[in-house]
């Protein structure tokens, strides 16, 4: 490699670029240099002059750091469950594929020092090839999910809680692709210690929508874990494998009993009734009635017509209404090692070599969480524990209180 | 014992009567309840959706019945045909977890109609069985490593690019 910048490395330029949603065409421009600059810079037949690093650090936005950090080693076959694998979303899929992995990078970090949750998922005998599973199958696994986690058939109250407290990574941040809405794995080398990560869409506010794709990955996580990757990758397979995550999602969020008895009329506005209980949308509810055969199919035609006459194929009523789940546990981690002073906000910034809006996005952290004078995080409910060289600390819902904004409204 | 019970709603409501009778093939009887042009008889099933076992009492009844709930009042002579469809509940068997009349079509096939008598009568069924949210408690088993235990996490496989 042609000298420039020193242990520049290549293949963490495409990937900020990726991440950033950029072109090799679209970043050339931006920086100035022909299209073959920025793939030898990607592909390290040389590397960037000092005047042009700099550009790259300003435009993708990212510390000196980031560029000459190693690489991580992606598995050759991941099993990412993705919406959609249309070629219109492929571009939205590389940047939160790569955004993804630095939430992994960033969860890495917190795991050298933070024990998190065990993972407690169901780990059920699932074929390789999901068309050997039956619709009944699917409700059976949603029904035994609940039964492994100790739930009976009512509303769950947080299902993105639910998923923190077995263990699994969750994050929300923005996919800016309609029909990506959110993705799963298992992640990790070895399949007995791999942890579910999973990447809500935070693009569509709305409560219902939310936990539905909550339940959908949860499908994914529980019922694909041993699907043969090239199934994802095939256009029918695929379909089959996303109608079983829905019909999961369904019957893991309105159970059979329990919804049925809730069920009185095909009607819109006894759906719309029941949403506050169950927290899904009047979509989903008029899917699971159809899917139960609580309903028939003229039934099922004129609630379609009619949700749409009503205008809620954009918005249903209540979203706005019910409150969004938002992960906590790797806010809890960050606020552990600072409160702890087992890491400086400096040491952070250092060890994770990203802007701090991306930490703060993936890990639902306030945005100046890691400014150089944050404000400071005042954790109610907290209490510690300490036995033996281990210390456990358990943290209550958090409250983000903003001195500084409170000392100028009152010096104001 | 719903059999049972339903067989005694004559005695306190005079205007329905109850019945035993006998199927087509002689082995069992079913309860025949009936006000009117209204026939009744009830099924035990796993899921308020599951269609009852086949019957020839049931085809002769849906046979006979007015097949259009919503439209023109019936004919004289036609009767209005219903299953009582009931079943535990499935996590508490000692409790009843459903109970719907359930309009069947022609062929006792599939249902044309329904009535959820625990949504129709909500006080009664919260005397029975009220439906508790889960609720997921705001506890993370998280804590401090001890710094014996602190590692660097090798096993994603660093590549090492910087040569």
């Amino acid at each position: 490699m042609k000298r420039g910048t020193p242990g520049f490395v290549g293949a963490r330029l495409r990937e900020a670029r990726e991440a950033r949603g950029l072109s090799v065409t679209a970043l050339a421009e931006i920086l100035e240099v022909s299209r073959q600059s920025v793939s030898q810079y990607e592909n390290e037949q040389q590397s960037p002059r000092s005047e042009v690093m700099v550009k790259i650090e300003q435009v993708l936005n990212l510390p000196p750091a980031f560029f000459s950090r190693p690489v991580l080693k992606r598995p050759e076959a991941r099993r990412i469950f993705y919406r959609s694998m249309k070629s219109a979303t492929k571009l939205a899929r590389v940047r939160v594929e790569r955004r993804y992995e630095w939430l992994t990078e960033i969860a890495n970090y917190l795991q050298e020092y933070v024990s998190f949750p065990p993972v407690r998922f169901p780990r059920f005998d699932v074929p390789r090839d999901a068309r050997e599973l039956s619709w009944e199958d699917v409700e059976d696994f949603a029904v035994r999910t609940r039964e492994f986690w100790g739930l009976g058939e009512g509303p769950i109250s947080n299902v993105v809680w639910l998923f923190e407290n077995k263990g699994a990574i969750v994050t929300r941040g923005i996919v800016e692709a309609d029909e990506l809405d959110a993705f799963s794995e298992w992640h990790g080398w070895q399949a007995n210690s791999s942890t579910p990560y999973v990447f809500l869409g935070a693009d569509k506010e709305s409560a219902p929508r939310s936990r539905y794709d909550a339940a959908h990955e949860l499908g994914h996580l529980v019922m694909h874990r041993n699907i043969d990757p090239k199934h994802i990758e095939n256009q029918t397979t695929f379909k089959i494998i996303e109608n079983q995550a829905h019909r999961f999602a369904g019957a893991f969020l309105l159970p059979t009993l329990a919804f049925s008895n809730d069920f009185s009329v095909a009607n819109l506005d006894a759906f719309r009734a029941l949403k506050p209980k169950w927290k899904v949308s009047v979509a989903m509810m008029v899917y699971r009635s159809q899917d139960l055969d609580l309903v028939g199919k003229e039934q099922v035609r004129r609630l379609w017509i009619n949700r749409t006459r009503r205008g809620w194929r954009l918005k249903e009523p209540l979203d706005d209404h019910l409150p969004i789940e938002r992960p906590r546990m790797l806010q809890r981690a960050f606020s552990m090692l600072v409160d702890e002073r087992i890491q400086s906000r400096d040491e952070i910034r250092t060890a994770l070599p990203y802007s701090a809006g991306d930490i703060a996005e993936l890990a639902g952290l306030p945005q100046n969480f890691l400014d150089e004078e944050p404000a400071p995080i005042s954790l109610k409910a907290y209490t510690k524990k300490r036995s033996g060289s281990t210390r456990s600390t358990h943290y209550g819902t958090g409250e983000i209180v903003d001195f500084r904004a409170a000392r100028d409204s009152k010096e104001g | 014992m719903v059999e049972y019970q339903v067989r005694e709603l004559s005695e306190d409501y005079p205007e329905i009567s109850a019945s035993a009778e006998l199927n087509h093939g002689g082995t069992s009887y079913y309860t025949l309840l009936s006000s009117g042009n209204v026939f009744l008889t009830a099924n035990a099933v796993e899921h308020p959706n599951m269609t009852v076992r086949k019957a020839m009492y049931c085809e002769t009844y849906a046979r006979a019945s007015q097949p259009n709930l919503f439209g023109e009042p019936p004919e004289e002579g036609t009767i209005l045909y219903g299953i009582l469809l009931h079943g535990p509940d499935e996590l508490n068997k000692t409790r009843p977890g459903f109970a719907h009349i359930a309009f069947p079509n022609k062929g006792c096939s599939g249902y044309v109609g329904r009535v959820n008598l625990f949504a129709r009568f909500p006080g009664l069924v919260g005397e029975l069985w009220s439906i508790e949210v889960e609720e997921i408690p705001d506890e993370l088993d998280m804590g401090i490593r001890p710094e014996s235990e602190r590692r660097k996490d090798d096993e994603e496989g660093a590549e090492d690019h910087t040569g």
